[in-house]
């Protein structure tokens, strides 16, 4: 282990740091963080659904059954009895749909079922960002800042189901077991922001990067502070943008691409056009707040279609209809439907070490490095 | 009571040792020494191969004499839990010796029949089998009685194989193989005293330097009578401490002398110190433990040099809780990530004792202690005895973070040892334990306490000092360091304190080895050359043991 | 049972051995026989005594938890208000110190040790025989296991029971594993229809004779000192011996005896909650032993006192908050301890509770049971060795009277374990070294 590696970025240190693999002015100062939690940013409120929402698991379920021909009572014996009704036939809740006369599983072909018509969202309160600098007849006013023109059309078409109709800290059940498997096996996402003065308000850069190792886990089961991670050198999970700190908060101010592959069965990967950022810098040196943008929504469904209707506790063909019919960007050049939806994350970030194999940079002098 | 028979003892004790005085009282005698968890695992490892489970075995605690379990071993006898114990460990092992698949390499021979009991086939397993476990050859009288065991568990189960898993399972339970048993021999050199035999010469150098039970080569050293002459005993040192094996002996003394048997009930506070997870105590421990073993063993560095090195090895994790970055070529699907680490010039952690180890050891569970780490320091490294705190003492005021006029520890600390009756021990450990302050409860660096910098300086035998850094270097300079290193380690092989004479010459190698180099194959080769590691001990003045120093 | 008896019965235990072994006839072990002769209650008669040790660090808030008055008609102070349930079926004594005698104070460790062993020894590195011992010579053979210790803090050195001056049992601090150790394959329902010897377990037996038998050869070659730990050693040996000769007999039926249910779940570790949630499950373990006839004789520890054992979020243990927690102004003692402290006497309410709940006839097992609970010191703020809180529970067998608080002002702490000591049947005349000999015992107590 005697080759010498990049220092990027350090953990907590707030003096003189080194400069290289990012493109910043020679006194530059850059800050290290692994993303320690991530999940769609959801505002439960009343009023969001006024028809009561989809329900949970096995209310949209029932309802599948029901729409399929039969009563209540008989729904209720069909799910008792394992998907088998009275006279023993089997009810086959997964392969509804139909294609070229056959039956097909719905997670595969959501299209093949018609439209169920989830309740949507038709709330006031959202998190998010204007991504579109207009205030339209759909766009939310963000519950924190008071913002208005909030475009996130991915919480209208899913608010209503009952695992994302939640507040932090309930996390969205999907995202919040599928997360906790991946800290141990995933990849770590990394982010570091340069400027020459992170204790100033000013310009800085924001980057992003896949690390090669993984979280690791604190006593409390959480992602821990100051670990080194190994920047993949792909450039494919790695983005960069021009951003500010003010007040504070870390924001990205000249709004661009975002790609961070991932592993399912959380979100194979996050792709983000017109990308913005909102972190809160935390005493605790965490950072905390949204990312959003325009996701393409055929790859949010394929994460829900993953673990399917019952662990995702969505009606898959429903988010599939409601998911398109209320995407807002990006159109197809050719037909001019959108391909993509406006959505925002909730994202925690801890203090981490970056280095990179094979290239060299003298590590600056620190505040840590000052006290030692 | 107890007086009568320590007064007995003493003189028995003392016919042994190198005294002629009481030559004419000298009779062969046998003592013994329990073997730790450790040693019975490694045991059973060495005799039958490494591929035998054994379930975790806890029960039998020690307790710490002389600053060392090793010490305490030679007071402690077996519970009732320890035997049931050792007992099923055994059934256990037993079961795994006959399984089919390794009755082949371990039983060595093919019975008459499956069912039925085969005199011969079992003599042949138990001769060569008890040589190892009892370290010694078996007499014809052993012998033949565990024939006789295996015989009639073999008919009445009807089954060669737990006939002789019931003469194993006899031997595994007997003093021979739990206890360290030493027998006594006229000296031939010096008429009227006493020495260990061969044997247990065999056994008391294999535990010292490998932490396990010897090899054949030794054995078949003690019984060619090789090891009764100064030539052959240094050839077999010299071999042992070459062997790989002697990185668990060092492991198992140092270990024992800095207390890590408290990680077993170390606990912390997780909401302050989410750092310090199970795996963060565990790699602390293995820290100090291979860094000791690459310092002293693979690179035959001088041990006082562990006290400023800034080289160690370290895991993701405990990078983390020393908060440096650790860069590494991958990770992914590897195996435990340790990877060898130069604290930087001006990083504060520097030797051993700025370990999470001895920091974290030496804490409470949500704040530093500087009583409990120079206390520490003075008992576990320089061998000062810290008496313990008189009765009807109020620590209220170190405990008051509520007045405005103590804010940090020290302030605290001042305050409470001008009470004359806590001055005294304060005086011995607190000067120096207020070096660390630097570090917290988990050893993370930090710079101020309530608002105010750290004061990190002191003195310790009249020499002042700023800082860690420069405390790392008057300890290492010290002379109490290499002397406390030479008898414990005494002390540790012999499972007894050295006497008045024997001090003597371990003071001679001190001086030797602190002009040539603290090294320790040779601290260990110079103490076990030495005729009276092997002559039998006599009864050494207890120490208070849960005697405790506050704060 | 002496030594002579003993090897009488391995002998015919061997004879068994050597023949076809089905039915085992050796007669029925003493030990099956309370004191006084009477036969077990599966024929309608008493059962055998059961002794416990309950042994919690640190203390009360002295000067909030002694009852203004003695006698059988007392009030519960607020600080034991916890034992409101419980106040009949106990005995609270107050005001008994342990002596020093010139000899250092080993924090945490002399009071405790002059508790249990009635000696107080000049260093922390010596020690005696414990109470438990002692009771269970009496009371405690013929059972599988001479005696069962826990320790609910995570340490195995939680315990103050020894045999000898050879080191302490250890204690066991999981609660799944000493569910294996009583109730797992080796276990012999005392109720089951048929019984049938394991010819495995014969075997173990006889290997363990034959280790016992060694014993006068290696005795003789000993040196003085040695002579002692062996003999434990010895006596550990003989002990398994007996426990595997009770497994080869088919048990007496017990009316009580219900093996409870196993579990997988324990939470083991050093904060109070743990403490107190292996607590309930040893004590169900332990109570259902004694019911079950496994063992007539357990040892209980907390935790010691100068031990890790702390509230979850207390930057300090439990034991470091005694001495640095300010006392309240207002309320005169430290708020903190007293509410860890009031904490584990609601786990020593449980026990207590426990073993009233196991019913043997129209009695319950705390009715044949005597608890002994004690601690380290009077004061743990200042290491006082004066005005020690003790308690006992049950009455074994109708021996000792509860529902008392007695104040014996000065007395050696030892008088408490006298008189138990006699309600158990030990003939003894006095319990203790030097200014901890006890000669008197409670009287008015014993029946």
């Amino acid at each position: 282990m005697a080759v010498r590696k990049l220092l990027r970025a350090s953990a907590a240190l707030a003096g003189l740091a080194l400069a290289a693999g990012v493109s910043t002015s020679a006194f530059a100062e850059t800050r290290g963080y692994a993303i320690a939690q991530f999940m769609t940013a959801t505002y439960a409120n009343e009023g969001n659904c006024p028809a009561g929402g989809n329900g949970t698991a096995n209310d949209i379920k029932m309802r599948v059954i029901m729409d399929m021909g039969y009563t209540k009572d008989q729904a209720e014996q069909i799910v008792a009895n394992n998907d088998k009704d009275a006279s023993g036939k089997r009810v086959d809740v997964l392969r509804r749909g139909k294609l070229n006369g056959k039956a097909v599983d719905i997670s595969n072909f959501p299209y093949s079922a018609p439209d169920p018509k989830v309740e949507t969202n038709v709330g006031k309160f959202a998190n998010g960002f204007n991504l579109d600098g207009k205030e339209g007849p759909n766009s939310f006013t963000d519950p924190d800042t008071g913002e208005k023109g909030i475009d996130n059309q991915l919480i209208r078409a899913l608010g209503c189901f009952a695992v994302y109709d939640i507040r932090r800290p309930v996390r969205p059940y999907l995202e919040d077991i599928t997360w906790d498997t991946n800290m141990d096996a995933m990849p770590a996402w990394l982010m570091s922001i340069t400027g020459d003065d992170l204790s100033k308000d000013g310009p800085i850069t924001i980057t992003f990067d896949r690390a090669l190792n993984t979280l690791i886990r604190d006593a409390k089961g959480g992602a821990a502070s100051d670990v080194t991670f190994m920047v993949d050198p792909s450039p494919r999970s790695h983005s960069e943008f021009k951003g500010r700190i003010k007040d504070g908060f870390i924001e990205i101010t000249q709004p661009g691409d975002f790609y961070m592959l991932s592993e399912a069965p959380f979100h194979p990967m996050i792709q983000l056009s017109s990308t913005h950022l909102r972190l809160k810098i935390g005493a605790d040196r965490k950072l905390t707040g949204f990312l959003g943008g325009y996701e393409p929504w055929m790859n949010y469904y394929t994460f829900l279609a993953i673990r399917g209707e019952g662990t995702g506790q969505v009606n898959l063909p429903g988010a599939y209809y409601a998911m398109k019919r209320m995407a807002d960007g990006v159109p197809d050049p050719k037909t001019g439907e959108n391909t993509a939806i406006s959505v925002a994350y909730w994202l925690e970030a801890v203090p981490a070490f970056h280095a990179q194999d094979n290239k060299t940079a003298e590590s600056g002098d620190t505040q840590l490095a000052k006290n030692r | 009571m107890l007086r009568t028979s320590k007064f007995k003892a003493f003189v028995a004790g003392v016919t042994l040792s190198a005294s002629a005085a009481f030559g004419a009282m000298a009779a062969p005698e046998i003592t013994f020494v329990r073997i730790t968890p450790e040693q019975y695992q490694r045991s059973v490892h060495d005799i039958f191969g490494a591929g035998i489970k054994l379930d975790a075995n806890a029960v039998e605690t020690g307790f710490r004499d002389q600053g060392l379990l090793a010490v305490g071993a030679r007071k402690l006898a077996m519970t009732s839990a320890g035997l049931e114990q050792f007992e099923s460990l055994g059934q256990q092992v037993a079961l795994q010796v006959v399984d089919p698949r390794r009755a082949a390499t371990l039983v060595h021979c093919t019975p008459k029949a499956a069912d039925a009991p085969d005199a011969a086939c079992s003599e042949q397993f138990i001769k060569r089998t008890g040589l190892l476990l009892y370290r010694r050859p078996l007499t014809g009288e052993e012998t033949n009685a565990l024939v006789a065991r295996a015989n009639d568990a073999a008919t009445k189960l009807k089954n060669f194989n737990a006939g002789v898993a019931a003469s194993l399972v006899q031997m595994m339970v007997a003093p021979e193989f739990l206890f360290r048993i030493e027998r006594s021999e006229p000296d031939p050199k010096k008429p009227g005293a006493m020495r260990l035999d061969p044997y247990s010469v065999a056994s008391r150098l294999s535990f010292f330097i490998w932490d396990s039970t010897p090899d054949s080569e030794l054995l078949a050293a003690a019984e060619s009578g090789k090891l009764n002459s100064e030539k052959g005993l240094s050839q077999q040192i010299d071999r042992m401490v070459s062997s790989p094996r002697a990185e668990f002996g060092l492991r198992a003394y140092f270990s024992d002398m800095l207390g890590f048997d408290g990680f077993a009930t170390l606990s912390k506070d997780t909401n302050l110190f989410p750092k310090f997870t199970k795996n963060a105590y565990d790699d602390a421990r293995e820290q100090t433990l291979r860094t000791l073993v690459d310092q002293l063993l693979e690179r035959n560095k001088d041990y006082r040099e562990l006290f400023t090195t800034r080289e160690t090895f370290l895991t993701p994790a405990l990078a983390a809780l020393y908060g440096v970055p650790l860069p590494r070529s991958q990770e992914m699907g590897g195996a435990t990530p340790w990877v060898a680490y130069t604290f930087p010039a001006n990083d504060n952690h520097v030797g051993l004792l700025t370990h999470a180890s001895f920091l974290a050891l030496h804490s409470h569970p949500g704040k530093s202690s500087p009583t409990l780490r120079g206390k520490a320091l003075r008992e576990n490294i320089l061998c000062q005895r810290v008496p313990p705190p008189p009765g009807n003492v109020d620590f209220t005021l170190i405990n008051d973070v509520s007045n405005p006029a103590l804010k940090t520890v020290r302030q605290r600390l001042t305050a409470h040892s001008t009470s004359p009756a806590c001055a005294g021990c304060h005086k011995i450990t607190d000067p120096i334990g207020l070096s660390f302050e630097k570090f917290d409860s988990i050893g993370e660096f930090r710079t101020n306490e309530n608002g105010i910098p750290i004061d990190v300086t002191g003195d310790l035998s009249g020499k002042k000092f700023d800082g860690i850094a420069q405390l790392a270097q008057i300890i290492k300079d010290d002379p109490a360091v290499t002397s406390c290193l030479i008898n414990r380690v005494f002390s540790y092989g012999t499972a007894r304190a050295p006497n008045a004479d024997e001090r003597k010459w371990l003071a001679e190698i001190q001086t030797d080895l602190r002009a040539k180099g603290v090294l320790w194959r040779d601290v260990v080769r110079r103490v076990a050359s030495n005729p009276d590691f092997y002559t039998v001990p006599a009864p050494a003045a207890a120490e208070p043991q849960k005697a405790e120093l506050q704060q | 049972m002496s030594a002579i008896e003993r090897l009488s019965r391995r002998n015919v235990l061997r004879g068994v051995l050597g023949g076809a072994a089905i039915t085992v006839g050796i007669p029925i072990l003493e030990c099956h026989l309370t004191s006084n002769g009477t036969a077990l209650a599966a024929t309608g008669q008493a059962l055998p005594p059961a002794f416990g040790t309950w042994f919690w660090g640190l203390g009360l808030a002295q000067g909030h938890w002694e009852p203004k008055t003695t006698g059988n008609k007392y009030e519960l102070r607020e600080h034991l208000k916890v034992f409101e349930p419980i106040k009949d079926k106990i005995n609270i004594f107050s005001g008994m110190q342990v002596f020093l005698d010139g000899k250092i104070n080993q924090n945490h460790y002399s009071g405790a040790q002059g508790q249990a062993t009635g000696m107080v020894s000049k260093t922390g590195s010596e020690y005696s025989t414990s109470i438990d011992t002692i009771i269970g010579e009496q009371i405690g053979k013929g059972t599988r296991f001479r005696s069962l210790e826990v320790g609910n803090d995570g340490d195995r050195k939680s315990s103050w029971s020894a045999r000898g001056q050879n080191g302490m049992n250890p204690a066991e601090i999981s609660p799944v594993a000493m569910y294996s150790r009583i109730f797992g394959s080796s276990f012999v329902d005392p109720n089951a229809a048929d019984f049938t010897p394991d010819p495995n377990v014969m075997v173990r037996h006889s290997v363990l004779s034959a280790v016992s038998d060694y014993r006068k050869q290696l005795m003789g070659e000993v040196s003085a000192i040695d002579k002692q730990r062996l003999d434990e050693y010895f006596t550990s040996v003989r002990d398994l011996e007996q426990k595997l000769a009770v497994e080869l007999q088919k048990p007496a039926a017990l009316p009580g005896c219900k093996v409870p249910e196993s579990f997988q779940e324990e939470d083991v570790g050093a904060l109070v909650d743990q403490a107190r949630s292996s607590h309930r499950l040893f004590a169900r373990l332990l109570t259902n032993a004694v019911s079950c006839g496994q063992t007539r004789v357990f040892n209980i520890s907390m935790g010691q006192g100068l031990g890790s054992l702390r509230k979850a979020g207390e930057i300090l243990t439990y034991h470091s908050l005694t001495h640095e927690e300010p006392v309240d102004p207002k309320l005169g003692y430290q708020v903190k301890c007293a509410r860890i402290a009031e904490e584990l006497m609601a786990s020593f309410r449980e026990l207590v509770e426990g073993l009233a709940a196991i019913k043997e006839g129209d009695k319950t097992l705390l009715d044949r049971t005597i608890v002994y609970a004690f601690t380290d010191h009077g004061e743990a703020r200042t290491h006082s060795m004066q005005k020690y809180p003790i308690f006992t529970a049950g009455s074994g067998g109708g021996r000792m009277k509860t529902g008392y608080h007695i104040n014996a002002e000065g007395d050696a702490a030892t008088r408490v374990g006298l008189t138990i000591m006699r309600a158990m049947g030990v003939a003894t005349g006095s319990w203790g070294t030097e200014s901890n000999r006890a000669t008197q015992t409670f009287n008015e107590l014993l029946v």
